[in-house]
Protein backbone atom coordinates (compact mmCIF):
# COMPACT_ATOMS: atom_id res chain seq x y z
CA UNK A 1 0.00 0.00 0.00
CA UNK A 2 2.20 2.84 -1.51
CA UNK A 3 1.02 6.60 0.00
CA UNK A 4 1.69 9.53 -2.18
CA UNK A 5 2.17 12.46 -0.53
CA UNK A 6 2.07 16.41 -2.80
CA UNK A 7 2.48 19.55 -1.93
CA UNK A 8 0.54 19.03 1.72
CA UNK A 9 -0.13 22.28 3.83
CA UNK A 10 -1.55 22.16 7.22
CA UNK A 11 -1.70 25.67 9.04
CA UNK A 12 -3.47 25.83 12.20
CA UNK A 13 -5.80 28.54 13.34
CA UNK A 14 -3.59 31.18 14.31
CA UNK A 15 -1.09 30.64 11.58
CA UNK A 16 1.04 28.35 12.43
CA UNK A 17 2.04 26.08 9.77
CA UNK A 18 2.95 22.55 11.06
CA UNK A 19 2.91 21.21 7.55
CA UNK A 20 4.65 23.04 4.73
CA UNK A 21 4.57 22.05 0.72
CA UNK A 22 5.62 18.30 1.85
CA UNK A 23 6.59 16.03 -0.91
CA UNK A 24 6.61 12.48 0.02
CA UNK A 25 6.23 8.46 -1.61
CA UNK A 26 6.04 5.61 1.73
CA UNK A 27 6.51 2.75 0.11
CA UNK A 28 5.77 -0.70 1.62
CA UNK A 29 7.49 -2.12 4.23
CA UNK A 30 8.40 -0.24 7.52
CA UNK A 31 9.25 2.84 6.56
CA UNK A 32 10.79 5.55 9.54
CA UNK A 33 9.90 9.30 10.45
CA UNK A 34 11.84 11.07 12.35
CA UNK A 35 11.97 14.81 13.82
CA UNK A 36 12.03 16.81 16.77
CA UNK A 37 8.86 17.75 18.90
CA UNK A 38 6.87 19.92 16.28
CA UNK A 39 8.37 18.78 13.15
CA UNK A 40 5.01 18.16 12.66
CA UNK A 41 5.41 13.96 12.45
CA UNK A 42 1.51 13.97 14.65
CA UNK A 43 0.07 16.40 12.18
CA UNK A 44 1.18 14.09 9.34
CA UNK A 45 0.23 10.64 10.71
CA UNK A 46 -3.05 12.36 12.09
CA UNK A 47 -3.68 13.28 8.54
CA UNK A 48 -2.72 9.84 7.00
CA UNK A 49 -5.11 8.26 9.50
CA UNK A 50 -8.16 10.59 7.76
CA UNK A 51 -8.65 12.42 11.13
CA UNK A 52 -7.21 15.63 9.78
CA UNK A 53 -7.66 17.24 6.97
CA UNK A 54 -5.27 19.11 5.06
CA UNK A 55 -5.17 22.99 4.35
CA UNK A 56 -4.03 22.56 0.94
CA UNK A 57 -1.94 19.27 -1.29
CA UNK A 58 -2.97 15.69 -1.63
CA UNK A 59 -2.57 12.63 -0.10
CA UNK A 60 -3.38 8.94 -1.49
CA UNK A 61 -3.44 5.84 0.33
CA UNK A 62 -3.08 2.65 -1.52
CA UNK A 63 -4.97 4.79 -4.52
CA UNK A 64 -7.57 6.43 -2.49
CA UNK A 65 -7.90 10.03 -2.09
CA UNK A 66 -7.52 11.22 1.58
CA UNK A 67 -10.08 14.22 0.57
CA UNK A 68 -13.03 12.66 -0.13
CA UNK A 69 -14.99 11.11 2.56
CA UNK A 70 -15.08 7.64 0.22
CA UNK A 71 -11.47 7.53 -0.08
CA UNK A 72 -10.84 8.22 3.44
CA UNK A 73 -13.47 5.57 4.81
CA UNK A 74 -11.72 2.89 2.47
CA UNK A 75 -8.04 4.33 4.25
CA UNK A 76 -10.03 3.53 7.42
CA UNK A 77 -10.71 -0.01 6.68
CA UNK A 78 -7.12 -1.43 6.30
CA UNK A 79 -6.10 1.21 8.77
CA UNK A 80 -4.13 0.48 11.94
CA UNK A 81 -3.26 3.19 14.12
CA UNK A 82 -1.68 3.90 17.27
CA UNK A 83 -1.57 7.62 18.57
CA UNK A 84 1.02 8.92 20.24
CA UNK A 85 -1.40 9.26 23.77
CA UNK A 86 -3.01 6.36 23.82
CA UNK A 87 -6.11 7.03 25.68
CA UNK A 88 -8.25 4.35 26.92
CA UNK A 89 -11.65 3.41 28.92
CA UNK A 90 -9.84 2.79 32.12
CA UNK A 91 -12.87 1.23 33.32
CA UNK A 92 -12.41 -1.77 30.88
CA UNK A 93 -10.57 -5.09 30.85
CA UNK A 94 -8.09 -5.56 28.18
CA UNK A 95 -10.08 -7.85 26.45
CA UNK A 96 -13.25 -5.84 26.70
CA UNK A 97 -11.42 -2.85 25.47
CA UNK A 98 -10.16 -5.02 22.06
CA UNK A 99 -13.50 -6.54 22.00
CA UNK A 100 -15.25 -2.57 21.53
CA UNK A 101 -12.55 -1.36 19.35
CA UNK A 102 -13.19 -4.41 16.56
CA UNK A 103 -16.63 -3.98 16.86
CA UNK A 104 -15.76 0.03 15.95
CA UNK A 105 -13.91 -1.64 12.91
CA UNK A 106 -16.61 -3.47 11.28
CA UNK A 107 -15.94 -7.04 12.96
CA UNK A 108 -19.47 -7.95 13.40
CA UNK A 109 -19.18 -11.54 14.49
CA UNK A 110 -18.27 -12.52 18.30
CA UNK A 111 -16.94 -15.61 17.27
CA UNK A 112 -14.45 -13.85 15.15
CA UNK A 113 -13.54 -11.35 17.05
CA UNK A 114 -13.44 -13.27 20.37
CA UNK A 115 -10.82 -15.33 18.47
CA UNK A 116 -9.06 -12.56 16.95
CA UNK A 117 -8.68 -10.45 20.54
CA UNK A 118 -7.52 -13.52 22.20
CA UNK A 119 -4.52 -13.91 19.61
CA UNK A 120 -3.83 -10.52 20.04
CA UNK A 121 -3.37 -10.85 23.47
CA UNK A 122 -1.37 -13.14 23.60
CA UNK A 123 1.27 -12.00 21.16
CA UNK A 124 1.39 -8.78 23.23
CA UNK A 125 2.24 -11.13 26.19
CA UNK A 126 -1.26 -10.05 28.03
CA UNK A 127 -3.30 -13.24 28.27
CA UNK A 128 -3.26 -13.31 32.04
CA UNK A 129 -3.90 -9.28 32.39
CA UNK A 130 -6.79 -10.36 30.12
CA UNK A 131 -9.47 -9.21 32.31
CA UNK A 132 -7.90 -6.61 34.58
CA UNK A 133 -9.27 -2.83 34.33
CA UNK A 134 -6.76 -0.99 31.97
CA UNK A 135 -7.14 1.72 35.39
CA UNK A 136 -4.33 -0.62 36.83
CA UNK A 137 -1.88 -1.17 33.92
CA UNK A 138 1.64 0.72 33.61
CA UNK A 139 2.41 2.73 30.79
CA UNK A 140 4.47 -0.50 29.12
CA UNK A 141 0.96 -2.53 29.28
CA UNK A 142 -0.82 0.57 27.89
CA UNK A 143 1.11 1.02 25.07
CA UNK A 144 0.34 -3.52 24.57
CA UNK A 145 -2.83 -2.81 24.44
CA UNK A 146 -2.33 -0.19 21.97
CA UNK A 147 -0.59 -2.22 19.76
CA UNK A 148 -2.91 -5.06 19.92
CA UNK A 149 -5.92 -3.03 18.76
CA UNK A 150 -3.91 -1.14 16.12
CA UNK A 151 -2.97 -4.68 14.69
CA UNK A 152 -6.96 -6.23 15.58
CA UNK A 153 -8.50 -6.41 11.70
CA UNK A 154 -5.07 -7.36 10.39
CA UNK A 155 -4.31 -3.56 8.72
CA UNK A 156 -2.53 -3.32 5.21
CA UNK A 157 -0.96 -0.37 6.39
CA UNK A 158 0.25 0.61 10.17
CA UNK A 159 0.66 4.33 11.30
CA UNK A 160 2.16 4.12 14.83
CA UNK A 161 3.03 7.78 16.83
CA UNK A 162 5.93 7.71 19.30
CA UNK A 163 4.94 4.18 20.10
CA UNK A 164 8.14 3.12 22.43
CA UNK A 165 7.91 6.66 24.12
CA UNK A 166 7.83 5.64 27.78
CA UNK A 167 8.42 1.90 27.58
CA UNK A 168 11.78 0.00 29.27
CA UNK A 169 14.29 -1.15 26.86
CA UNK A 170 13.43 -4.59 27.27
CA UNK A 171 9.61 -3.64 25.97
CA UNK A 172 11.07 -1.26 23.03
CA UNK A 173 12.99 -4.41 21.68
CA UNK A 174 10.12 -6.69 22.09
CA UNK A 175 7.96 -4.19 20.21
CA UNK A 176 10.33 -3.31 17.51
CA UNK A 177 10.55 -6.68 16.92
CA UNK A 178 6.80 -6.91 16.83
CA UNK A 179 6.56 -4.27 13.86
CA UNK A 180 9.18 -5.39 11.84
CA UNK A 181 7.03 -9.25 11.51
CA UNK A 182 4.08 -7.59 11.21
CA UNK A 183 4.84 -5.20 8.56
CA UNK A 184 6.15 -8.01 5.62
CA UNK A 185 4.32 -6.98 2.51
CA UNK A 186 2.60 -4.24 4.62
CA UNK A 187 3.05 -0.67 5.15
CA UNK A 188 3.98 0.63 8.46
CA UNK A 189 4.93 3.80 9.10
CA UNK A 190 6.90 4.37 12.04
CA UNK A 191 6.83 8.77 13.75
CA UNK A 192 9.36 8.67 16.13
CA UNK A 193 12.12 11.26 17.94
CA UNK A 194 14.33 7.83 19.05
CA UNK A 195 17.19 7.39 16.16
CA UNK A 196 17.51 4.16 17.92
CA UNK A 197 13.80 2.83 16.58
CA UNK A 198 14.70 3.72 13.21
CA UNK A 199 18.00 1.98 12.95
CA UNK A 200 16.79 -1.32 14.18
CA UNK A 201 13.61 -1.26 12.42
CA UNK A 202 13.69 0.41 8.59
CA UNK A 203 15.74 0.67 6.07
CA UNK A 204 13.86 3.58 4.15
CA UNK A 205 13.37 6.90 6.35
CA UNK A 206 12.41 10.70 6.44
CA UNK A 207 13.01 13.45 8.38
CA UNK A 208 11.12 16.21 8.77
CA UNK A 209 11.90 19.37 10.35
CA UNK A 210 9.61 22.56 10.84
CA UNK A 211 6.88 20.83 8.46
CA UNK A 212 9.44 20.49 5.69
CA UNK A 213 11.33 17.81 4.23
CA UNK A 214 14.88 17.88 5.09
CA UNK A 215 16.02 13.80 4.17
CA UNK A 216 14.36 11.09 2.31
CA UNK A 217 16.63 8.38 1.37
CA UNK A 218 17.84 4.75 3.36
CA UNK A 219 19.46 4.39 6.56
CA UNK A 220 22.74 4.11 5.31
CA UNK A 221 22.13 7.42 2.98
CA UNK A 222 21.38 9.23 5.80
CA UNK A 223 23.85 7.84 8.18
CA UNK A 224 26.16 9.18 5.00
CA UNK A 225 25.17 12.85 5.31
CA UNK A 226 27.30 13.19 8.69
CA UNK A 227 30.38 11.41 6.64
CA UNK A 228 33.16 14.10 7.32
CA UNK A 229 31.53 16.03 9.98
CA UNK A 230 31.71 14.07 12.94
CA UNK A 231 34.43 14.60 15.75
CA UNK A 232 35.65 13.01 18.59
CA UNK A 233 37.62 15.69 21.04
CA UNK A 234 39.30 15.05 24.61
CA UNK A 235 39.76 18.39 26.52
CA UNK A 236 39.57 19.12 30.38
CA UNK A 237 37.79 22.46 29.69
CA UNK A 238 34.60 23.70 29.12
CA UNK A 239 33.37 22.00 25.27
CA UNK A 240 33.37 23.11 22.21
CA UNK A 241 31.47 26.00 21.43
CA UNK A 242 31.14 25.01 17.28
CA UNK A 243 28.92 21.86 16.10
CA UNK A 244 26.66 20.04 18.10
CA UNK A 245 27.61 18.20 21.04
CA UNK A 246 26.22 14.63 20.22
CA UNK A 247 27.60 12.87 23.73
CA UNK A 248 29.93 13.37 26.51
CA UNK A 249 31.66 11.26 28.41
CA UNK A 250 34.36 11.39 31.20
CA UNK A 251 37.75 10.48 30.10
CA UNK A 252 41.18 10.63 32.13
CA UNK A 253 40.32 13.89 34.25
CA UNK A 254 38.46 15.56 31.28
CA UNK A 255 35.53 14.54 28.60
CA UNK A 256 35.32 13.11 25.72
CA UNK A 257 33.04 14.99 23.67
CA UNK A 258 31.13 13.32 19.79
CA UNK A 259 30.68 16.14 17.86
CA UNK A 260 29.09 16.78 14.76
CA UNK A 261 30.35 19.78 12.85
CA UNK A 262 31.34 21.08 9.54
CA UNK A 263 34.97 21.31 10.34
CA UNK A 264 36.77 20.39 13.22
CA UNK A 265 36.07 21.85 16.47
CA UNK A 266 39.63 21.89 17.51
CA UNK A 267 43.38 21.26 16.82
CA UNK A 268 43.14 17.95 18.73
CA UNK A 269 39.48 17.04 17.46
CA UNK A 270 40.03 14.00 15.32
CA UNK A 271 37.53 12.33 12.49
CA UNK A 272 35.36 9.18 13.32
CA UNK A 273 32.56 7.40 11.94
CA UNK A 274 29.14 8.14 11.54
CA UNK A 275 26.25 6.84 13.20
CA UNK A 276 22.58 7.51 12.51
CA UNK A 277 22.14 9.62 15.23
CA UNK A 278 25.18 12.06 13.67
CA UNK A 279 23.53 11.52 10.32
CA UNK A 280 19.98 13.13 11.73
CA UNK A 281 21.64 16.09 13.24
CA UNK A 282 23.47 16.92 10.06
CA UNK A 283 20.33 17.08 8.53
CA UNK A 284 18.46 19.23 10.94
CA UNK A 285 20.70 21.18 13.17
CA UNK A 286 22.77 23.12 10.75
CA UNK A 287 20.53 23.99 8.40
CA UNK A 288 16.64 22.61 9.13
CA UNK A 289 15.84 24.28 5.55
CA UNK A 290 18.50 22.82 3.38
CA UNK A 291 17.32 21.20 0.07
CA UNK A 292 16.21 17.66 -0.02
CA UNK A 293 18.41 14.58 -0.90
CA UNK A 294 19.08 11.30 -1.41
CA UNK B 1 -26.66 6.11 35.43
CA UNK B 2 -27.56 6.97 38.81
CA UNK B 3 -28.50 10.87 37.50
CA UNK B 4 -32.44 10.00 36.63
CA UNK B 5 -33.30 7.27 39.41
CA UNK B 6 -31.63 9.65 41.75
CA UNK B 7 -34.01 12.71 40.73
CA UNK B 8 -37.40 10.24 40.78
CA UNK B 9 -36.02 9.02 44.45
CA UNK B 10 -35.64 12.93 45.09
CA UNK B 11 -38.91 13.91 44.27
CA UNK B 12 -40.42 11.47 45.96
CA UNK B 13 -38.85 12.16 48.74
CA UNK B 14 -39.85 16.16 48.72
CA UNK B 15 -43.24 14.71 48.03
CA UNK B 16 -43.02 12.91 51.74
CA UNK B 17 -41.96 15.03 53.31
CA UNK B 18 -43.74 18.25 52.69
CA UNK B 19 -45.15 20.41 54.56
CA UNK B 20 -47.55 21.53 52.62
CA UNK B 21 -50.98 19.61 52.94
CA UNK B 22 -53.35 18.27 50.32
CA UNK B 23 -53.27 15.75 47.74
CA UNK B 24 -52.65 18.07 44.64
CA UNK B 25 -49.40 19.80 46.41
CA UNK B 26 -48.00 16.20 46.35
CA UNK B 27 -49.21 15.27 42.68
CA UNK B 28 -47.51 18.41 42.07
CA UNK B 29 -44.31 17.51 43.81
CA UNK B 30 -44.67 14.19 41.93
CA UNK B 31 -45.05 15.72 38.16
CA UNK B 32 -42.37 17.94 38.93
CA UNK B 33 -39.38 15.03 39.48
CA UNK B 34 -40.72 13.94 36.29
CA UNK B 35 -40.83 17.29 34.48
CA UNK B 36 -37.63 19.26 36.40
CA UNK B 37 -35.52 16.44 37.96
CA UNK B 38 -35.19 13.92 35.42
CA UNK B 39 -34.50 16.72 32.38
CA UNK B 40 -31.73 17.94 34.26
CA UNK B 41 -29.92 14.57 34.56
CA UNK B 42 -30.13 14.00 31.20
CA UNK B 43 -29.62 17.33 30.07
CA UNK B 44 -26.38 17.30 32.40
CA UNK B 45 -25.24 13.39 31.27
CA UNK B 46 -25.98 14.41 27.38
CA UNK B 47 -23.57 17.59 28.31
CA UNK B 48 -20.66 15.29 29.20
CA UNK B 49 -20.63 12.96 25.92
CA UNK B 50 -18.20 14.86 24.23
CA UNK B 51 -14.86 16.48 25.37
CA UNK B 52 -14.27 13.25 27.70
CA UNK B 53 -13.80 10.52 25.55
CA UNK B 54 -9.83 9.61 26.15
CA UNK B 55 -9.88 7.22 23.26
CA UNK B 56 -11.07 9.79 21.01
CA UNK B 57 -8.21 9.44 18.27
CA UNK B 58 -8.53 5.78 18.15
CA UNK B 59 -12.24 6.77 17.51
CA UNK B 60 -11.83 8.80 14.75
CA UNK B 61 -9.68 6.26 12.87
CA UNK B 62 -11.95 3.85 12.55
CA UNK B 63 -14.21 2.87 10.11
CA UNK B 64 -17.04 3.59 12.03
CA UNK B 65 -18.05 7.20 12.41
CA UNK B 66 -17.72 8.66 15.61
CA UNK B 67 -20.64 10.81 14.88
CA UNK B 68 -22.58 7.87 15.50
CA UNK B 69 -20.86 6.69 17.89
CA UNK B 70 -21.84 9.38 20.03
CA UNK B 71 -25.45 9.61 18.69
CA UNK B 72 -26.11 6.13 20.06
CA UNK B 73 -24.40 6.96 23.55
CA UNK B 74 -26.93 9.75 23.09
CA UNK B 75 -29.76 7.49 22.32
CA UNK B 76 -28.74 5.84 25.66
CA UNK B 77 -28.36 8.09 27.37
CA UNK B 78 -31.88 10.06 26.49
CA UNK B 79 -33.02 6.47 26.03
CA UNK B 80 -32.29 5.33 29.93
CA UNK B 81 -34.10 8.76 31.71
CA UNK B 82 -37.13 8.13 29.30
CA UNK B 83 -37.49 4.27 30.65
CA UNK B 84 -36.88 6.02 34.16
CA UNK B 85 -39.51 8.60 33.92
CA UNK B 86 -41.89 6.09 31.88
CA UNK B 87 -42.28 3.34 34.59
CA UNK B 88 -42.59 6.43 36.91
CA UNK B 89 -45.16 7.74 35.17
CA UNK B 90 -46.71 4.70 34.89
CA UNK B 91 -46.34 4.08 38.89
CA UNK B 92 -48.19 7.39 39.11
CA UNK B 93 -51.00 6.61 36.79
CA UNK B 94 -51.53 3.19 38.61
CA UNK B 95 -51.88 5.09 41.76
CA UNK B 96 -54.01 7.63 41.06
CA UNK B 97 -51.00 10.68 41.58
CA UNK B 98 -50.93 11.24 38.37
CA UNK B 99 -54.95 12.71 38.28
CA UNK B 100 -54.64 14.23 41.29
CA UNK B 101 -52.84 16.92 39.10
CA UNK B 102 -55.86 19.01 38.11
CA UNK B 103 -53.70 20.18 34.93
CA UNK B 104 -52.16 16.57 34.17
CA UNK B 105 -53.38 16.74 29.92
CA UNK B 106 -53.92 12.76 30.60
CA UNK B 107 -52.39 9.61 30.72
CA UNK B 108 -50.99 9.71 27.28
CA UNK B 109 -50.62 13.34 26.21
CA UNK B 110 -49.53 13.83 29.63
CA UNK B 111 -46.17 12.49 29.31
CA UNK B 112 -44.70 14.92 27.25
CA UNK B 113 -44.69 16.70 30.49
CA UNK B 114 -41.47 15.09 30.81
CA UNK B 115 -40.62 13.90 26.97
CA UNK B 116 -40.13 17.76 25.96
CA UNK B 117 -38.20 19.13 28.72
CA UNK B 118 -36.08 15.75 28.48
CA UNK B 119 -35.30 16.13 25.02
CA UNK B 120 -34.96 19.82 25.02
CA UNK B 121 -32.16 20.16 27.80
CA UNK B 122 -30.59 16.83 26.31
CA UNK B 123 -29.96 18.43 22.72
CA UNK B 124 -29.14 21.80 24.16
CA UNK B 125 -26.30 19.86 26.08
CA UNK B 126 -25.27 17.77 23.19
CA UNK B 127 -25.51 20.99 21.04
CA UNK B 128 -23.48 23.14 23.72
CA UNK B 129 -20.78 20.13 24.14
CA UNK B 130 -20.38 20.03 20.28
CA UNK B 131 -19.50 23.43 19.81
CA UNK B 132 -17.32 24.23 23.05
CA UNK B 133 -15.96 20.45 23.46
CA UNK B 134 -16.27 21.50 27.26
CA UNK B 135 -18.29 19.02 29.16
CA UNK B 136 -18.23 21.93 31.96
CA UNK B 137 -19.21 24.89 30.07
CA UNK B 138 -21.99 22.53 28.21
CA UNK B 139 -23.40 21.34 31.35
CA UNK B 140 -22.95 24.83 33.01
CA UNK B 141 -25.43 26.06 30.70
CA UNK B 142 -28.04 23.42 31.02
CA UNK B 143 -27.96 24.02 34.77
CA UNK B 144 -28.10 27.65 34.46
CA UNK B 145 -31.13 27.72 31.67
CA UNK B 146 -32.86 25.13 34.36
CA UNK B 147 -31.96 27.32 37.29
CA UNK B 148 -32.94 30.48 35.37
CA UNK B 149 -36.75 29.28 34.55
CA UNK B 150 -36.90 27.51 38.13
CA UNK B 151 -36.00 30.54 39.97
CA UNK B 152 -37.50 33.17 37.77
CA UNK B 153 -40.37 31.35 36.58
CA UNK B 154 -42.42 34.65 36.26
CA UNK B 155 -39.97 36.33 34.04
CA UNK B 156 -39.41 33.95 32.27
CA UNK B 157 -42.58 33.47 31.27
CA UNK B 158 -43.72 37.34 31.16
CA UNK B 159 -44.01 37.18 26.63
CA UNK B 160 -45.18 34.25 24.63
CA UNK B 161 -41.35 33.35 23.66
CA UNK B 162 -40.89 32.50 27.17
CA UNK B 163 -43.95 30.77 27.98
CA UNK B 164 -43.60 28.59 24.41
CA UNK B 165 -39.96 27.82 25.62
CA UNK B 166 -40.80 27.32 29.78
CA UNK B 167 -39.25 23.79 30.65
CA UNK B 168 -42.32 23.41 33.42
CA UNK B 169 -45.29 24.19 31.58
CA UNK B 170 -47.35 21.43 33.11
CA UNK B 171 -46.67 22.12 36.79
CA UNK B 172 -45.64 25.98 36.90
CA UNK B 173 -47.26 26.78 33.60
CA UNK B 174 -48.36 30.47 33.27
CA UNK B 175 -50.65 29.99 30.84
CA UNK B 176 -52.14 26.37 30.77
CA UNK B 177 -53.80 26.99 27.66
CA UNK B 178 -50.61 27.34 25.95
CA UNK B 179 -49.52 23.86 26.72
CA UNK B 180 -49.85 21.87 23.90
CA UNK B 181 -48.04 25.09 21.48
CA UNK B 182 -45.43 25.12 24.43
CA UNK B 183 -45.04 21.55 24.42
CA UNK B 184 -44.42 21.26 20.76
CA UNK B 185 -41.89 24.28 20.75
CA UNK B 186 -40.19 22.44 23.13
CA UNK B 187 -39.97 19.11 20.87
CA UNK B 188 -38.94 21.35 17.96
CA UNK B 189 -36.44 23.02 19.82
CA UNK B 190 -35.03 19.68 20.85
CA UNK B 191 -35.01 18.85 16.98
CA UNK B 192 -33.12 21.73 15.92
CA UNK B 193 -30.20 22.08 18.72
CA UNK B 194 -29.84 17.46 17.98
CA UNK B 195 -29.23 18.81 14.39
CA UNK B 196 -26.99 21.43 15.10
CA UNK B 197 -25.18 18.96 17.02
CA UNK B 198 -25.36 16.27 14.07
CA UNK B 199 -23.64 18.71 11.76
CA UNK B 200 -20.90 20.00 14.13
CA UNK B 201 -19.79 16.53 15.21
CA UNK B 202 -19.12 15.71 11.35
CA UNK B 203 -16.10 17.76 11.62
CA UNK B 204 -14.11 15.23 13.03
CA UNK B 205 -10.64 17.93 13.56
CA UNK B 206 -12.93 19.79 15.94
CA UNK B 207 -12.45 16.90 18.57
CA UNK B 208 -9.18 16.79 18.95
CA UNK B 209 -8.05 18.98 21.49
CA UNK B 210 -5.95 22.37 20.00
CA UNK B 211 -3.23 21.98 22.34
CA UNK B 212 -2.92 18.26 20.69
CA UNK B 213 -2.36 19.77 17.31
Amino acid sequence: MTIEITALTKTYRGGVAALDGLDLTVPTGMFGLLGANGAGKTTLMRILAGIVRPTAGRVTVGGHDLATGAGRHAVQQSLGYLPQDLGVYPDLTARQFLDYVALLKGMDDPAVRRRRVGELLEVVALTAQAGRRLRGFSGGMRQRVGIAQALLADPQLLIVDEPTAGLDPEERIRFRTLLSQFAGDRTVVLSTHIVEDIAQTCREVAVLAQGRLAFRGTVDDLTQRAAGQVWSLVTSGPPPSEGTVVSALPHEGGMRYRIVAPTAPGAEATPVDPGLEDGYLAVTVPDERRPVGR
Amino acid sequence: MLGPPLAVALGVAAAVASPVAGDATTARILLGALEMAVPLTAGVACASLIGRDPAVEIQLAVPTPYRETLLRRTVVTLGWAALVAAVTAGALIATGWWARWPDNHGPLTGQLTWVAPTLALGGLGLAAAALTRSPAAAGALVTTVWAVQQFFAGAAQQHLPGRLLYLFATTRGADPEAWTANRLTLLATAAALLTLAVVVLGRSERLIRSEDE
